[in-house]
C-alpha cells in the first residue's frame, strides 16, 4: 500500500474506535509480530482497539470496503500462528473488551466480553461455587475469545470437556458488519450448531464480541497425587484400566524424563529423575468414598508399574503441583534458549508406542524432545528444545515435528488436539483431508465470509 | 420413471410398489419409491442421481423421529439406511465404536455389554432407534443429563454431499480441532445438510451402582426446594426428572410399578461407587423429608431400569397426541410450570421435566378432543411466554394439521445463517426440503 493510502486508512480507524485506538508506529507493532508460536512472525500495518460490537462491526466494514485483511487477537498467547497477518492487514485487538457483563449463578452462566481472560470467569464465580471448567495452561493470559477460536483444551477438560462444551451463545461480528446472536442461556440448541462451529474456527468465521459461559459447580474435594513410573506404558496402561474400572478422573497429565530435573529445580519439587515418567492424577466428587476411590487407583497404579506415589496433603501441595504442570515448559528455559511445543493427537492406548516414536525422531535428527501432556486424551504435547544460533538446528525441528505429525496420523490420531492449525500446520491438512473434505469446509467458510478478507492465509493449505 | 433416473442402482434393492411405500409416508406424504442401500457406495450413487435430477431425499432410520420436523416440501425418494447395520470397530481399551449409520441402539449396547460399556446416547425406543437418526436428530434420553448429547460424544463421522462425494469430519480421536468441526454441523441437522454414512463414537463404562431415588411431593414449591436442596449440598445426581401426577402414574404402569400418590413426582438417579451413591442417598432422602415428601422410594436393579426404560419412550402417545420440548435457562423451569398450572389452560398438559438441563416435555394426549384453535393457541401461548424467560420451543411431535398452523421451530438466533449454510451445502435443495429451513 503507499503510504497516503495507509495515512488515510489509519485515520479511518481512527474516526471509528478514537484516536488513542489505533497503533501504527513500528516499535509498538513490533509486539504484535508474533503470538507463542515465536519462530513465525508477520507484522500487522497497524493494530485497533475497539470497545464495543457496533466500533468492531464499523472496522470491519471500513476494512472490507478497502479490501484490507484483519486479523482478530486476544491475548497473542495462541500456538499455532492464529493472530499473525501472513498476508498483511491490520490487527483488531479485543483486550479492551475485557467487562463481565453479567453472571446468572442460579441459571449458572455468565457473559462475557471476548477479552475477559480465562481465570477471571472463574475468579468472579468460585466463592458461589462455581466455575468455568476450560483451564488452558495459559488461563491468566488467555482471552475468552481466543479460547472460543481455538476451542482450548486444558488439564481438566478430560472430564469435563473442552471450551466448546461450556459456551452455550455468543455475540458475533460478521464479516458483512452484522451484529449476530448464536444460540442462548439454555443448554439445548435448535437446528445447526453455529456455537458448536465457532469454537475452533480459529477467528477465520466471525469476531466474537459477546460470549454465554456456561458455569459449572465446584467438586466438594479434589484428590491428586503423582505416580512415580518405570516405564511410560506402566502409566499409559493404567489409564486404560482406571477408564475400565470406571473410574473417570479429572485429569491425567503425563511428564516425561526429559522434564524432571528441569522441574524440580524451577519449582522446588522432588521428583526421583531416574523415573521414566510421572503422571499427575485427580479425582474430584463428594469426600465420601473418596478413600475407597484412592485405594482401588493406587492398586490399578501399582499393577502398572508405578513405583511410587506422592500424594498432596492439602490444597497448597495440590495447587504447587498443578503450577509445576501448568508452567512446565518455562522449566525448559534453563536447558534452551528456544523451543517449540508440538500438539498432536493419537489413540490413547498407542500412547507408548508414540512416545517411542518420538525418541527415534529425536535421536533421527540430534534434537532433545521433552514430553508433558494430557495422556487421557491421547493429546500429546512434544516439546522441541533448539537454539538458532546453531547451524540448522531449527530446519531439523520443524522436520522432525513434521515427521511426529506424520506418525500421529498415521496411528489413527490427528496434527492438532488443541491449539489449532493457524498458519502454522495448513500444510499438513492434506495428511488428515482429501480435497473433498478440503472444500466442504471451504464452502463455510465462504458462507460466513465471501470476500475472504477476515484471517486470510489460515488453516487450508496454500494453492500451488 | 424413477428406475430410470436412478440408473446405476440395482434393482433390487429399490422399491416401487404401492405395499411398500405406504411404510414411508412422512406428513401425509408417500415417496415415489424407496431405495435400501446395502453399502455405502450405493448410498453415494443414489445421491449422486438423485443430485443431478433434482430428486428430493428424506432419509429414514428406525422412524422413531421422523415426525420431529415440518412437513416436507418434497419428498421423491425414501432412503432407508437400517441396510447399513455393521459395526465396523469396537475397541474396548480404546472405548472407540466405528458404526455404520442404520446400526439400532440395542444392537450397540449388546456388544458392549460383554465388556461393561455402554452408549451414553439412549434415545426412545432404542430397539428400532438408528445410531444414524439419533445422531441427525440429535435425540437423546436421561442419560444426557450427565453424559450430555450427540455434540459430546461423537468423535467424527462421513456424510456424502448432493454430488454423491463422501467427506470425512473429525476422527476417532477424544480431542480434535483439525479444521472446521463439520461433526457439530450434522449432528441435529435432520438430514437436510448430508447423508451420514459412518459414526466414531466414544462409549462409557458401565457404573458400579445405579440407584433410584423418587419422592413425591404435594405442590411445586415443595417439589423445587427440595431440588435446589441437593443442588446446594455436594450430592451430585446423575439425573433429576420431574414428573406431574398424571406423566409419574403413566410410565409407573407401563413398567409394571405401583406408582406413589401426589402431584409431583421426583426421580433422582445416582450412580458410581456405593459408598457415594449410597451417601447421597441419604442426603436426597433428608432433604425429601425436610420438604414434606409424602413418599419415598429406592428403585433398584430390574424395577430401575424399566422405569428409567418407560420415562426414556415416553409412553405410548398415539397418533393424535402432541409433544413440546420447551427449553429454558437451567433454573427456569419452575416458571413454565407455574405458567401452565396457574393458567386456565383450555388443554390438560402432562409434565416431565429433566431438570438438570433446563427441559421440559409437554404432552397433550388425545388433542383431537379439543377444538382445532384451542391447541394452536396453547402452543402459540406457551412459545411466547417461554421465549420471554429466554427459552425456545419445538414441537416434538403433533398431528399434520397441527404443523399445518404453527411451525414446528421457533425464531431462533441465527437462523439465516444457518439459511445459507443449507443453501451452500444443497444447492438443489434435494435433502428432506421444507423440513428444517
Ligand atoms: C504457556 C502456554 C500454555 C498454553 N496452554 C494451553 C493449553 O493448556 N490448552 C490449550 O488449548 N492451549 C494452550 N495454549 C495456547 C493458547 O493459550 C490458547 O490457544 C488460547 O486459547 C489463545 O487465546 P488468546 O487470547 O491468546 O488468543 P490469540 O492467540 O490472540 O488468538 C488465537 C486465535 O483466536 C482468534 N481470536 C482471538 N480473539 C478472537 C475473537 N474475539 N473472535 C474471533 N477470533 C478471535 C485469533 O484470530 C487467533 O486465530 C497455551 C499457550 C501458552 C503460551
Amino acid at each position: 500500500m503507499e503510504q497516503w493510502q495507509f495515512g488515510s486508512i489509519i485515520e479511518g480507524l481512527k474516526s471509528i474506535a478514537g484516536e488513542k485506538s489505533v497503533l501504527s508506529d513500528k516499535e509498538s507493532l513490533l509486539t504484535y509480530e508474533s503470538d507463542g508460536l515465536t519462530m513465525d512472525t508477520a507484522v500487522p500495518w497497524a493494530v485497533v482497539f475497539p470497545v464495543s460490537a457496533e466500533q468492531v462491526s464499523e472496522i470491519v466494514k471500513y476494512l472490507t470496503g478497502n479490501k484490507i485483511p484483519y486479523i482478530p487477537r486476544g491475548a497473542g498467547t495462541g500456538l499455532s500462528g492464529g493472530c499473525l497477518p501472513v498476508k498483511g492487514g491490520i490487527v483488531i485487538s479485543l483486550t479492551r473488551m475485557n467487562r463481565i457483563l453479567e453472571i446468572d449463578i442460579e441459571n449458572r452462566f455468565a457473559i462475557v466480553e471476548p477479552g475477559v481472560l480465562n481465570e477471571e470467569v472463574t475468579d468472579a464465580v468460585k466463592d458461589h461455587g462455581l466455575h468455568f471448567s476450560p483451564d488452558p495452561s495459559s488461563g491468566q493470559a488467555s482471552t475468552i475469545g481466543g479460547n472460543i477460536a481455538e476451542n482450548a483444551g486444558g488439564p481438566h477438560t478430560m472430564k469435563y470437556g473442552v471450551t466448546v462444551n461450556h459456551v452455550l451463545g455468543m455475540e458475533v461480528v460478521l464479516p458483512d458488519g452484522d451484529i449476530v446472536e448464536l444460540g442462548s442461556s439454555t443448554l439445548e440448541t435448535q437446528g445447526y450448531d453455529l456455537v458448536g462451529l465457532m469454537n475452533g474456527s480459529e477467528g477465520t468465521f466471525g469476531i466474537v464480541t459477546k460470549a454465554i459461559v456456561k458455569l459449572i459447580p465446584l467438586p466438594e474435594t479434589y484428590l491428586t497425587f503423582c505416580g512415580i513410573y518405570n516405564s511410560v506404558d506402566g502409566a499409559v496402561n493404567t489409564i486404560t484400566q482406571l477408564f475400565k474400572a470406571g473410574i473417570t478422573p479429572v485429569a491425567l497429565e503425563l511428564i516425561d524424563k526429559v522434564y524432571l530435573k528441569g522441574l524440580n529445580e524451577a519449582f522446588d519439587m522432588d521428583f526421583p529423575t531416574d523415573a521414566e515418567a510421572v503422571m499427575i492424577m485427580e479425582l474430584d466428587g463428594p469426600e465420601e468414598g473418596m478413600d475407597t476411590l484412592r485405594e482401588k487407583v493406587i492398586d490399578i497404579c501399582r499393577e502398572n508399574d508405578m513405583r511410587d506415589v506422592q500424594i498432596a496433603a492439602d490444597s497448597d501441595a495440590r495447587k504447587k503441583l498443578w503450577t509445576t504442570r501448568k508452567h512446565a515448559t518455562a522449566a525448559l528455559g534453563r536447558m534452551t534458549p528456544f523451543y517449540y511445543t508440538q500438539d498432536g493427537v493419537v489413540p490413547r492406548t498407542r500412547l507408548p508406542e508414540m512416545l517411542k516414536r518420538i525418541r527415534e525422531i529425536a535421536r533421527k535428527y540430534n534434537i532433545t524432545i521433552a514430553n508433558a501432556f494430557h495422556a487421557g486424551d491421547g493429546n500429546i504435547h512434544p516439546v522441541l528444545l533448539y537454539d538458532e544460533r546453531i547451524k540448522d538446528e531449527k530446519t531439523r525441528v520443524l522436520a522432525a515435528s513434521g515427521e511426529i505429525l506424520e506418525t500421529c496420523v498415521e496411528m489413527g490420531g490427528t496434527i492438532s488436539g488443541e491449539h489449532g492449525i493457524g498458519s502454522e500446520k495448513k500444510k499438513y491438512m492434506k495428511l488428515v483431508f482429501t480435497v473433498d473434505d478440503l472444500e466442504q469446509m471451504k464452502d463455510l467458510k465462504g458462507v460466513f465470509d465471501p470476500e475472504g478478507f477476515l484471517n486470510p492465509g489460515k488453516i487450508f493449505p496454500e494453492e500451488n | 420413471m424413477m428406475n430410470e433416473i436412478l440408473k446405476n442402482i440395482p434393482p433390487e434393492i429399490i422399491i416401487d410398489h404401492e405395499a411398500g411405500l405406504s411404510g414411508y409416508i412422512v406428513e401425509e406424504l408417500r415417496p415415489k419409491i424407496v431405495v435400501k442401500p446395502e453399502n455405502t457406495e450405493h448410498v453415494c450413487d443414489v445421491i449422486k442421481d438423485a443430485g443431478s435430477t433434482g430428486n428430493s431425499i428424506i432419509t429414514w432410520g428406525g422412524g422413531t423421529r421422523i415426525m420431529s420436523c415440518n412437513p416436507p416440501t418434497g419428498y421423491d425418494i425414501a432412503l432407508d439406511m437400517k441396510g447399513l447395520n455393521n459395526i465396523i470397530e469396537y475397541d474396548p481399551a480404546e472405548f472407540l465404536l466405528i458404526a455404520e449409520p442404520g446400526v439400532t441402539i440395542d444392537k450397540i449396547n449388546t456388544t458392549l455389554r460383554a465388556h461393561r460399556q455402554f452408549l451414553s446416547l439412549n434415545p426412545p425406543l432404542p430397539e428400532r432407534a438408528t445410531i444414524g437418526g439419533t445422531v441427525a436428530s440429535n435425540s437423546w434420553g436421561y442419560f444426557r443429563e450427565s453424559y450430555g448429547t450427540a455434540r459430546d460424544c461423537i468423535l467424527g463421522l462421513k456424510f456424502v454431499n448432493p454430488e454423491g462425494k463422501m467427506i470425512k469430519s473429525g476422527g476417532i480421536v477424544a480431542k480434535n480441532v483439525t479444521g472446521y468441526d463439520l461433526t457439530r454441523l450434522m449432528i441435529g441437522s435432520f438430514g437436510t445438510l448430508g447423508i451420514i454414512s459412518e459414526i466414531s463414537v466414544r462409549i462409557s463404562p458401565i457404573p458400579d451402582v445405579t440407584l433410584l431415588v423418587t419422592a413425591g411431593f404435594p405442590g411445586i414449591e415443595e417439589t423445587y426446594n427440595f431440588i435446589s436442596e441437593i443442588y446446594n449440598s455436594h450430592a451430585v445426581p446423575s439425573g433429576i426428572i420431574i414428573l406431574d401426577r398424571q406423566s409419574y402414574t403413566m410410565v409407573c404402569e407401563k413398567s409394571g410399578i405401583v406408582p406413589g400418590e401426589s402431584d409431583f413426582s421426583v426421580i433422582c438417579r445416582l450412580e458410581g461407587i456405593k459408598e457415594t451413591v449410597e451417601w447421597q442417598k441419604k442426603i436426597i432422602r433428608r432433604s425429601a423429608a425436610a420438604n414434606d415428601s409424602e413418599w419415598i422410594n429406592d428403585i433398584y436393579g430390574e424395577t430401575e431400569k424399566k422405569l428409567m426404560d418407560s420415562v426414556r419412550d415416553n409412553p405410548d402417545l398415539g397418533n393424535d397426541s402432541i409433544m413440546l420440548k420447551v427449553a429454558v435457562p437451567v433454573n427456569r423451569t419452575y416458571e413454565i410450570m407455574h405458567y401452565i398450572l396457574s393458567g386456565k389452560m383450555e388443554v390438560t398438559i402432562n409434565i416431565m421435566v429433566y431438570a438438570k438441563c433446563g427441559i421440559l416435555f409437554l404432552c397433550i394426549l388425545n388433542s383431537d378432543q379439543y377444538g382445532k384453535g384451542e391447541v394452536v393457541s396453547f402452543i402459540k401461548s406457551i412459545r411466547a411466554y417461554t421465549q420471554n424467560v429466554g427459552g425456545f420451543v419445538n414441537i416434538d411431535s403433533a398431528p399434520p394439521h397441527v404443523k399445518k398452523q404453527v411451525n414446528v421451530w421457533s425464531e431462533y438466533p441465527g437462523m439465516n445463517l444457518m439459511k445459507k449454510i443449507k443453501q451452500k451445502f444443497d444447492p438443489g435443495n434435494i435433502f428432506s426440503p421444507g423440513r428444517f429451513l
